[in-house]
């Protein structure tokens, strides 16, 4: 909907430079390499894929931009064709095939890739000329190509399976050698003297339906089998098939022969074969055609095929009619029927040639025009664009009279099925056209026809007025499909392109003669108003309100060109054109907010045709929820733009709008919920722009009538929402929810006599969340303010519908529900409102009973945004009721759902900031939620919020002011918990945790360079680093020992020597488990980290350690930790760490280990077992390590008799490393005796040993 | 539809030229006479006016803007980009060359108007005392410009000197780029 706002093209022309000498350098790499004397030559195999990658891949790149190529074509298509046709003729001395691979690939089958990838994007006519023309190599290629045939046919029968196999060719080859053959046919000399041998007469291959002519040389003998196979293939060597065809056909000396004759004949015959024939495969068919269209077109310039027209017509006429099998066949293919176009196309194009019209002649253009017609409705859209574009090509060339004629049967065809009609009974009022009765395919071509027209300026001036008509009718254009989705953007496109062309191909004069009376489409608009005016000022309303950005931009185009074509015609002509912007209209809230706004700022006039345009399917009726919402807000906008503030009733055009918008409202059905929605939206909008009309009309009151009559038509809009079921409930309830907090600016105004209009502000942003401690000021005020019966009805509706508004939980509309909710508190008396508070804690306190009934989101929200005006509710022991009711819940209620929304709400409002010692219980315990369901870890989700709630509550902890006694005790209860989540394995969790660390990082510590240029840690770790880098680990890792917090934080963490293993259970999930990426940043910090100093090394073993002994009973930290302990044995890190006592280690891995019936934690023991046992002798930083290193050897010994054959396993895995280290200490100290055999362990499959075995390998290993 | 409209185009040899320069610099004077209509009623150009000119079988539409601030809007639209740049300095005005040195890079900068090819139209070298072709590539560091093809062409609107090469580079320049095939 959207369209991109970077293009393609600017990218590739700043880069093209690079790009093409890349190929160019690659181009010759790839296919020739030095020949020792100084030359090159070609290689005989090439690495496909690498080739590929730098030729093909880079082409592609120019598929928008072919141009950039063609200075470089003389140079690259020469050679590739001499490496080709050097290939081709060596290629029989040697005829090594190397090992079946799929790396390396013959040459002529890449050169063909790399051509034919020129082909697709330079087009195969441009390329096809730097091919090489001698004769010489005529017989050279057609042989390859029936080389390559005989091959295919000896090694598989099948025709089908051959490609890709062993030596047949690739359909690029086939491609480009066809092609290539059809460019050598241009050689000068006859065929015959030219083909080096003639075949025998017995030799002459049959081909049904083609009759041999005498006389007819070897070569062309050779090629006419070869082209009319593959004419017949589903593939692209079909073009190239055809055109070597073509080529040969239209060659003066097989004319002569009558080689012409026999394949029109043989074609035509083909498409009408006899009952009893076989039917052939499609494709065959679109050949034929394809071929006759190319011959067609290739003679349209000479009389050649004059005598053969008629004939071609009648029988692809009656395809089109026919209803045999073939031609049902035929006419179910869509590129078929569109090669019948371009056939009947090239021929009426040929019979116009002449200037004698005879009878015959006209009948059969009438016959082509009405087919064309026919076409333009066809369900495929390039069935279509062919035809219309037929139809200008063949206009041009008609008479004056048949042209407007065509013309007029155009818009004939337009004009059909529209219906006008009003919209209300009100007289005067504008007429509305009906669309829906139209086919929208067959407009599209319709629409596309005329534009074509218009480009070639076929229709004459006198035309112009229905053309208006049309265009205008076309630029509007929508209807829904049968699922309900928007149909005929091609349409409004194509009418863009029309009155584009238009605007550039007719003088001024000639457009302004006609008047915009004439033009009905134009009704809406005022009859003074040029016709250039009315079409820019439409063009301005597609802008900026089309849902397609490309309509967008091609509406804002063709306005450039009307404005800059024809000067001082249209109001304010420069500047709309450069508020129009092809930049401005690519957003589509921009282009409906701040484009229309713009131009009405102009001129009024495009304000109004906006806001008609807001009225319809393009504003309220839009499938597109958030772009509804968008037009409604700008609707507002534009309200208050188009009041005429220094007038004496500046609220008059208010006061209009809001009378439409119900009149529009009530004549809506129950099921146009989307337009409801829209409507709403914009009512909303309306009344939101009441603050700054106020502020404009300077001192000037909306009067109180007014007032009344807006606050009844919301208490009726909030009727209906009680007493009716919509079908999309949600969309309602916001939409309502919206009005009625749009309302209170409304109600400030007119109740409060002393309220100044220079304060009054939207009731979106009173209700904000920063402002909620103005709350109870305004709910006294309106205490003692006087009571409009309006309002109390307002009120007590309220009140009815709000405990369903409040029920709902999407997003969204329990955001705005609960808003609603706070204006009833604000509304409402303090007696009932304390009621209605308590009522509400009551409710949000108890978990529901059963599953089916859920506390509304809305409850939740509207609760922690009321907490203000609860002060007064105080309990005996002096906490709030409505903090004891969050906390109540989250205790009783575990449910994720629960918790995130008790967070979302927490944290998307004040109550976090203004209580926060109440909830630090509560978000220390979220960041340890770690629920796991089915669903996977969705503890996840309350973590993830819970860290986004703390970085509200921290949110300026940086300032010095910010150092209340809840600081530090909201960091010493939460640090060390978020340092985990830091570096924990989810990507979600941890990137709102490096925002909150973000937060406690001090802004002045700089790098240890000292370079001033360099970034302060903070911008580094914010801007630069990704949450799943290595340096992001290691920045991690030296957060505290590098003094990277604020101060005052530093001394809190400082006091606690704990951060580290708070770290390291984080960081060991993201070490083992997480993605593969995530474990090998994670593991090089890490490592990195224990290298830099000894004392890091420790700090680290020691949390690990300690983690071991703490976190016993938690698996998801325990089995990581003892995986990267083992990983640090590995490394050789761990030996050297100081003060670990391997025998507690021991101990604890044992204790860990004990009667789980987790294989992974065994097997993580077992690990750490081995690094254990494996550092007697070498550990010297360690205690009681020798007791250490026993102990663990004597628990392998154990675990080796384990139950499972997959612990088994490891154990001897293990031990294997163990006893061979050993033995190389052994070796290397001379003491070979050889008497503790290691190699006792191969040769037995330990998964499946015997106890006895397994006995004796434990007393032989002293595993005891 | 834009593959349709980018095949037309190539095949009427169509390209979009931008005229731009300073106020006051003659652009539109330039055009009018290359239109061949009368110069002397030439009054400052408030926005701007698209006009086709035949060269040699190609169509130029010229994009005369205005010589206020240069405004990305006309840089390039939904259906066209630019395809070449015209800049029209006043040889006269030695005071603003400055000016219109910095618009002339800051124009070049922008990347939307990559691949366009620009011509440099030093206009007015009836007047005595203007400036030479080789002051102009100095004071406007033409020489700077890597980006772009570029080529300066001293010119008058009043007699017309000039303006027909200065076309025919342009149409040259696109025949290699854009028309070559």
């Amino acid at each position: 909907m959207d369209a991109s706002e970077n293009d393609i093209d600017v990218y590739l022309h700043k880069h093209s430079k690079i790009l093409l000498d890349e190929l160019d350098q690659s181009l010759v790499t790839c296919l020739r390499k030095p020949d020792g004397r100084g030359g090159t030559r070609i290689r005989r195999w090439v690495r496909i894929r690498e080739t590929m990658k730098a030729t093909c891949a880079v082409l592609d790149q120019f598929q928008e931009l072919p141009q950039l190529l063609d200075p470089h074509l003389p140079k690259w298509i020469p050679y590739l064709a001499e490496s080709y046709l050097e290939y081709l003729q060596t290629r029989h001395r040697q005829k090594r095939v190397p090992e079946q691979t799929n790396l390396l690939a013959p040459l002529d089958y890449a050169i063909s890739r790399i051509l034919y990838s020129f082909c697709k994007v330079r087009g195969e006519k441009v390329i096809v000329r730097f091919l090489n023309v001698e004769t010489k190599y005529l017989e050279l290629i057609l042989s390859a190509v029936e080389e390559a045939e005989v091959h295919a046919g000896k090694e598989k029968k099948d025709f089908f399976a051959e490609r890709d196999s062993g030596d047949g060719w690739s359909w690029e080859q086939r491609y480009i050698a066809l092609l290539w053959l059809s460019h050598l046919l241009f050689a000068p000399f006859d065929l015959s003297t030219i083909s080096s041998a003639d075949l025998d007469e017995e030799g002459v291959p049959s081909i049904a339906g083609f009759n041999w002519p005498a006389n007819v040389p070897g070569l062309t003998m050779k090629v006419i089998p070869l082209a009319t196979k593959y004419i017949a293939s589903a593939g692209k060597e079909r073009d190239a098939a055809k055109a070597l065809l073509v080529r040969l056909a239209m060659r003066r000396d097989m004319q002569q022969i009558g080689i012409l004759e026999s394949l029109v004949q043989w074609s035509l015959k083909s498409l009408r074969p006899q009952r009893e024939t076989e039917i052939e495969n499609p494709y065959f068919y679109i050949g034929v055609l394809s071929f006759l269209a190319g011959i067609l077109r290739s003679s349209s310039e000479t009389s050649d095929m004059n005598a053969y027209l008629p004939t071609i017509f009648e029988s692809v006429l009656e395809l089109s009619t026919g209803e045999d099998t073939i031609s049902k066949i035929i006419m179910s293919q869509s590129s078929a029927r569109k090669m019948m176009l371009k056939v009947i196309r090239s021929l009426v194009v040929s019979l116009l040639r002449s200037s004698r019209r005879d009878m015959k002649t006209t009948v059969l253009v009438e016959n082509a025009i009405g087919y064309f017609l026919e076409s333009l409705s066809d369900n495929d859209t390039p069935v279509r664009l062919s035809a219309s574009k037929s139809l200008s090509i063949i206009t041009l060339k008609l008479d004056p009279d048949m042209a407007s004629q065509v013309v007029e049967a155009v818009l004939e065809s337009l004009n059909r099925n529209v219906l006008w009609s009003k919209t209300s009974a009100k007289s005067g009022a504008k007429p509305v056209r009906d669309l829906s009765a139209v086919n929208p395919l067959e407009w599209h071509g319709l629409m596309m026809t005329l534009s074509h027209l218009l480009y070639r300026r076929s229709p004459p001036a006198s035309q112009l007025s229905d053309i208006f008509h049309s265009l205008l009718l076309g630029l509007t254009f929508e209807q829904r499909g049968v699922s309900g989705a928007s149909v005929g953007s091609n349409v409004r496109d194509a009418a863009c392109f029309g009155i584009w062309a238009l605007a550039r191909r007719y003088t001024t004069d000639e457009l302004l003669a006609v008047s915009t009376k004439s033009v009905y489409a134009a009704k809406s608009h005022p009859a003074t108003s040029s016709i250039l005016q009315v079409l820019g000022t439409e063009l301005v309303t597609t802008a900026s309100l089309d849902p397609e950005g490309n309509i967008r931009r091609g509406a804002s185009a063709a306005l450039q060109e009307l404005i800059g074509r024809h000067p001082d015609t249209v109001e304010h002509g420069i500047g709309v054109v450069q508020c129009v912007d092809y930049h401005a209209v690519a957003r589509r809230s921009r282009a409906v907010q701040e484009v229309a706004t713009g131009a009405t700022k102009l001129s009024p006039q495009y304000g109004e045709a906006v806001i008609d345009g807001i009225l319809s399917w393009r504003g309220i009726g839009d499938l597109d929820t958030g772009s509804r919402r968008a037009t409604g807000s700008a609707f507002g906008t534009l309200i208050v733009q188009l009041s005429n503030t220094a007038s004496e009733t500046p609220f008059s055009r208010f006061e209009e709008s809001i009378d439409l918008v119900m009149d529009r409202l009530s004549t809506l059905q129950k099921r146009q919920v989307e337009e409801r929605h829209g409507l709403l939206a914009c009512f909303a909008g309306v009344v939101d722009g009441f603050p700054e009309l106020a502020q404009k009309a300077q001192g000037k009151l909306l009067d109180q009538a007014t007032v009344r009559k807006i606050l009844g038509y919301i208490s009726g809009i909030l009727e209906d929402c009680k007493n009716n079921e919509y079908r999309r409930p949600e969309l309602i309830v916001e939409a309502a929810s919206r009005l009625v907090v749009s309302s209170l600016p409304l109600i400030q105004a007119t109740t409060l006599s002393e309220f100044s209009h220079d304060k009054l502000e939207k009731g979106s942003d009173v209700l904000s969340m920063e402002k909620t401690n103005g709350l109870p000021d305004i709910a006294s005020a309106f205490a003692s303010a006087q009571q409009l019966a309006e309002m109390e009805t307002l009120t007590s509706r309220l009140r009815d519908v709000m405990p369903n508004w409040l029920s709902r939980n999407e997003q969204e509309t329990a955001d705005s529900a609960s808003a609603a909710g706070l204006m009833l508190l604000l509304l409402s008396s303090p007696e009932e409102r304390i009621k209605i508070l308590e009522q509400w804690a009551k409710l949000i306190a108890a978990k529901p009973g059963s599953r089916s009934t859920v506390t509304g989101n809305g409850y939740f929200h509207v609760m922690a945004m009321a907490q203000p005006l609860s002060h007064t509710l105080q309990d005996v022991s002096g906490s709030n009721v409505v903090c004891n009711a969050f906390l109540e819940r989250w205790s009783v209620d575990s449910e994720v759902e629960t918790r995130v929304a008790i967070l979302h709400s927490l944290l998307s409002s004040r109550i976090l900031k203004d209580r926060p010692t109440v909830f630090l219980d509560l978000l220390a315990e979220g960041l340890n939620d770690y629920t796991t369901t089915a669903r996977g870890d969705e503890g996840s989700l309350v973590r993830f919020q819970t860290l986004k709630a703390i970085a509200v509550l921290w949110g300026d902890i940086g300032h010095p002011t910010a150092q209340a006694d809840w600081v530090e005790a909201s960091v010493r209860k939460l640090i060390f918990n978020i340092l985990r989540l830091s570096a924990e394995k989810l990507d979600r969790v941890r990137r709102v945790a490096k925002d909150v660390v973000a937060l406690l990082m001090s802004e002045s510590s700089v790098d240890e360079s000292k370079d001033s240029n360099q970034p302060s840690r903070k911008t580094y770790f914010t801007k630069f680093l990704s949450f799943s880098s290595k340096g992001y680990f290691a920045l991690l890792l030296n957060l505290i020992p590098k003094d990277a917090l604020h101060p005052h934080i530093m001394t809190i963490v400082n006091s606690d020597e704990n951060w580290m293993a708070g770290l390291m259970a984080g960081f060991v999930s993201s070490a083992d488990t997480g993605n593969e990426e995530l474990v090998i940043a994670s593991r090089a910090a890490l490592t990195e980290y224990c290298e830099e100093s000894p004392e890091n090394l420790q700090r680290v073993c020691s949390a690990l350690v300690q983690n071991l002994k703490t976190c016993q009973s938690e698996d998801r930290i325990i089995v990581p930790t003892l995986e990267i302990i083992a990983f640090l044995f590995y490394a050789g890190l761990f030996q050297r760490s100081q003060g670990i006592s391997y025998r507690g280690l021991c101990l604890h891995t044992q204790k860990a280990g004990y009667k789980t019936g987790n294989v992974r934690k065994v097997i993580a023991c077992i690990k750490v077992y081995g690094g254990i046992a494996a550092s007697a002798g070498t550990a010297n930083g360690g205690v009681n390590v020798e007791a250490g290193a026993k102990d663990a050897r004597k628990r392998l010994g154990a675990l080796i008799s384990h139950p499972w054959p997959k612990v088994r396993s490891a154990v001897v895995d293990e031990i294997w490393g163990l006893v061979g280290g050993e033995e190389a200490i052994r070796a290397a100290e001379g003491e070979d005796e050889g008497e503790v055999d290691g190699h006792g362990l191969t040769g037995v499959d330990w998964a499946s040993a015997e106890k006895s075995q397994i006995k004796a390998l434990v007393t032989e290993l002293k595993l005891e | 539809m834009l593959s349709i409209l980018r095949k037309a185009r190539l095949k009427d040899k169509e390209m979009r030229v931008l005229m731009l320069g300073l106020d006051n610099a003659g652009k539109t004077t330039i055009v009018k006479k290359i239109m061949g209509e009368d110069v002397n009623t030439v009054s400052p150009t408030l926005g701007f006016i698209i006009k086709t000119i035949d060269y040699e079988g190609y169509k130029l539409n010229i994009w005369d803007v205005g010589g206020q601030k240069t405004l990305r809007s006309y840089w390039r639209n939904y259906f066209e980009k630019t395809d070449a740049l015209i800049w029209v300095v006043d040889t006269t005005d030695r005071l603003r060359i400055d000016d219109c040195r910095e618009e002339l890079h800051g124009l070049l900068e922008e990347e939307r108007l990559a691949g366009a090819c620009l011509l440099i139209f030093a206009n007015k070298t009836d007047v005595d005392g203007c400036m030479t072709e080789e002051e102009v590539v100095t004071l406007l560091r033409l020489n700077d410009i890597r980006t772009h093809q570029w080529h300066v062409l001293p010119s008058s609107a009043m007699t017309g000197k000039n303006l027909n090469q200065g076309m025919s580079w342009v149409v040259e320049d696109a025949k290699k780029r854009l028309f070559l095939y």
